[in-house]
């Protein structure tokens, strides 16, 4: 792997670390959905650059699935956090 | 494909996934410093989708020089990705903006009373 590629993957785990403080302090659980919303995208992110700086190509169907199932988790914890006595 | 051809992929394909790993890490700063649930919104939508796609377009560069077929996967997720992204965080903005209201209503009946 070259040292550009290296480089950016140091730079990416240095990004989901910040994530996961907000994750784990985040005050309010929006602010924790929402990171692990990015984190899940952060995620893609790095197993597509790991899929393609390896010999591993399988790698990138996971990020396939993971790009799949995190919207419809994501929209359905929205919707459940959100919901109000006025729309039940 | 010429050798001179692939050589410029591969150094093209480091540069995008280096500036995708760049907005990725501003985004995450921008996560973890801004003041409110709606602000911090605003930065993972935005700049770590642009990282996202990055990185995803410097897969396709590199599977292409290399004459694989992974690119077509890396394509569908990026579109995939543009599609999903701002609904979910439409989703999640209107939630917020739904609860807040919901507890402001309520703190102006407990003064009204």
């Amino acid at each position: 792997m070259s040292a550009l590629g290296m480089l950016s993957i140091v730079t990416m785990m240095l990004a989901l670390l910040l994530i996961l403080i907000r994750l784990v302090q985040g005050p309010s659980d929006f602010d924790r959905l929402l990171a692990a919303e990015t984190l899940t995208l952060g995620l893609i992110g790095l197993l597509m650059l790991r899929a393609s700086t390896s010999d591993d190509r399988f790698y990138v169907d996971a990020a396939l699935g993971l790009a799949l199932f995190s919207f419809v988790g994501a929209v359905v914890l929205a919707r459940y956090l959100g919901r109000g006595a006025d729309d039940e | 494909m010429s050798e001179v051809v692939i050589q410029a992929l591969e150094v093209s394909a480091d540069v995008l996934a280096l500036a995708g790993a760049v907005f990725f890490l501003i985004s995450a700063i921008g996560l973890l410093r801004l003041p409110d649930i709606f602000c911090r919104i605003h930065a993972p939508t935005k700049a770590a989708t642009l990282g996202v796609i990055l990185l995803g377009l410097s897969s396709v560069l590199r599977s292409l020089g290399e004459g694989n077929l992974v690119w077509l996967e890396d394509l569908v997720i990026i579109l995939f990705l543009f599609l999903t992204v701002p609904v979910s965080s439409q989703e999640l903005a209107s939630a917020a903006s739904r609860r807040r209201s919901r507890q402001t209503d309520d703190e102006n009946s407990l003064e009204n009373h």
